[in-house]
């Protein structure tokens, strides 16, 4: 092979390659393990490995109203340690079956050695408490009530006995030894978990993502999309939006990254994809076909149901499926993985994962082609005024109404001084009012009122719709009739 | 890979052709009324009324469709004419 074609095979890769790096990450959870003991107002907890506790995980037995918890974790090797950020913890509705987590943010409660739980008084305290009144500082710790907390482990086993909430702790460590490392930049967790059957209309979403101090500022953020694959489908996204994004954060300091929001969706599928944004220096010159410097790597997606499937999204839903079977069957999804599937000299070789990679745009890449059409096409004179009218038509933010003032006079208007009332109508307190009653309605089966109407108006604004396209086609199709006609005779 | 480089020629491609058209980023003041804004704020509060009344929020899914039919009527019309149905 000539130098130059050598030069252009590695320039030609470097193109098509080199702005798709995706950097593999590996977590080893240990749940649960290690003993227990409790003496007086702390829980004292001895695991089973080396690592840095990044994450307490506690529910209540019973119901809970304007809590407020805050927890210190002490031991060898930490003491005096605190789980900053995301101390305090706000509750103003803390039920049965929920639960609340409290991140290291800071990843400083690090045990470098296990081995010194041998002794009693070695062992970690874990002093979890609540109060009534906010937390606003680590002082307002001091401050507390020691009320006793019921605390158990994962196996439910009650190793506290007092008043208050349960206690579930989980221990992430790396697969390193020591010296401790909580490891890559990657997302640990999110939910709606794959497949899980959702009761509508409120559907929470939680993410837990861990940000490595070496990878701030490299970083860009954190995005998660949440798609309704039924409008996905058959090019309906002109009935509403069909992705909505949920989170596009930026990353700023290092430590665990917790996101948790709710929103009310109809029935339906779902699939939400959370993904991290990597910033790419000279990301444009490395790959001219695309001009987003923000890479998005890292994507993990979640297909769920709320209420109801329909027959549609199943199906997407499966071919999705099927078609990503390819990529997470792997041990990674980096592209240079995929791409050494393609090397039939790799070990890696595997024609099926090779064709999928090669034939099968994935659905990030399949974005960006949408994004980049969308700004470099859908928004120039003359249609980018459509394309700005649909883009504020399917806007999602809100803007209050307007209140309307009235003055009336009460009075003959002769005095001096007459006697007028001013009526102010708040709108938005009146809409809210009546949606509030409507939704409230119940059958006596316990279906609301939306329940039992949505399907209802669902399908007469449909067939509305269908009708009226199917009459305009038509009638210009008689039109174009009667001009023939016309000009035969 | 191979599908979608074809798709970043042809948008790549479509993309320089027009390239030397202005960017819309709002929408024209008219008469000096900011359209842009009035429809922005039009739409939050209407979208205000309908997370609160869901009924209306399914007439504006319907409504959005049709005009999206229209809108893709008129594109149909430019390139095919006369030919175009509902002309």
């Amino acid at each position: 092979m000539k130098l130059t074609n050598l030069v252009k095979l590695i320039v030609l890769i470097f193109f098509i390659f080199g702005a798709n790096t995706v950097y593999g990450a590996t977590i080893y959870e240990q749940p649960d393990g290690g003993t227990f003991h409790s003496t007086g107002g702390a829980m004292y907890f001895c695991p089973t490995a080396n690592g840095t506790i990044n994450h307490l995980r506690f529910y209540p037995t019973s119901s809970y109203q304007d809590n407020y918890f805050a927890a210190v974790i002490q031991g060898p090797g930490m003491m005096g340690n605190t789980f900053d950020g995301a101390l305090y913890k706000s509750l103003v509705s803390w039920e049965t079956g929920d639960y609340v987590d409290l991140y290291n943010d800071n990843a400083t409660s690090t045990v470098s050695d296990y081995t010194m739980c041998s002794t009693s008084s070695n062992f970690i305290s874990v002093d979890v408490r609540y109060d009534n009144l906010p937390i606003d500082t680590i002082d307002d710790f001091g401050n507390f009530g020691n009320q006793a907390l019921t605390m158990e482990d994962n196996n439910n086993q009650v190793t506290y006995s007092g008043e208050g909430a349960r206690y579930e702790q989980h221990l992430f460590v790396d697969g390193e030894s020591a010296p401790p490392n909580i490891g890559d930049t990657r997302i640990i967790s999110f939910s709606p978990e794959e497949g899980d059957v959702v009761t509508g209309p409120t559907v929470d979403f939680d993410v837990l993502a861990y940000i490595n101090a070496d990878d701030v500022g490299s970083y860009s953020g954190i995005k998660i999309t949440l798609e309704n694959i039924d409008q996905n489908v058959l090019l309906l996204g002109f009935l509403s939006p069909s992705s909505v994004v949920l989170l596009n954060d930026d990353i700023t300091t290092a430590g665990s990254y917790t996101f948790s929001t709710s929103t009310t969706l109809g029935d339906g599928n779902y699939r939400i994809e959370a993904c991290l944004r990597r910033s790419y220096l000279g990301g444009w010159i490395v790959n001219p076909f695309s001009n987003v410097v923000d890479n998005e790597f890292d994507c993990k997606s979640h297909q769920f149901i709320v209420g109801e499937p329909t027959f549609i999204g199943n199906i997407s839903q499966r071919a999705f499926s099927e078609t990503n079977e390819f990529f997470t069957g792997l041990s990674a999804t980096s592209s240079a993985v995929l791409a050494s599937s393609c090397n039939p000299i790799n070990a890696n070789f595997d024609v099926r994962t090779c064709s999928a990679y090669l034939f099968i745009p994935d659905s990030y890449s399949m974005r960006l082609v949408m994004e980049d059409a969308r700004n470099g096409i859908l928004t120039r004179v003359p249609w980018g005024y459509l394309t700005r009218t649909y883009t504020i038509l399917t806007a999602s933010t809100t803007a209050s109404l307007p209140t309307f003032t009235s003055s009336i006079q009460m009075d003959s208007g002769w005095t001096d001084t007459p006697d007028i009332e001013t009526l102010t109508f708040d709108m938005n307190d009146m809409i809210a009012g009546g949606g509030t009653l409507v939704d409230s309605l119940e059958s006596t089966d316990g279906h609301t009122f939306r329940d039992i109407f949505q399907p209802i108006i669902q399908i007469i604004i449909g067939m509305m719709v269908i009708f009226t396209i199917y009459s305009d086609i038509s009638s210009s199709h008689n039109h174009q009739q009667e001009k023939t006609s016309k000009q035969n005779t | 890979m191979i599908i979608n480089l074809l798709l970043n020629v042809i948008v790549l491609f479509l993309g320089a052709i027009f390239s030397w058209l202005p960017q819309v980023t709002l929408l024209p003041n008219v008469a000096g009324a900011d359209i842009d804004t009035a429809l922005m704020t039009g739409v939050g509060q209407l979208n205000t009324f309908m997370n609160a009344f869901w009924p209306i929020y399914i007439m504006f899914q319907g409504f959005i469709f049709l005009m999206g039919y229209y809108a893709v009527k008129v594109v149909v019309r430019f390139f095919i004419g006369h030919r175009t149905p509902g002309h």
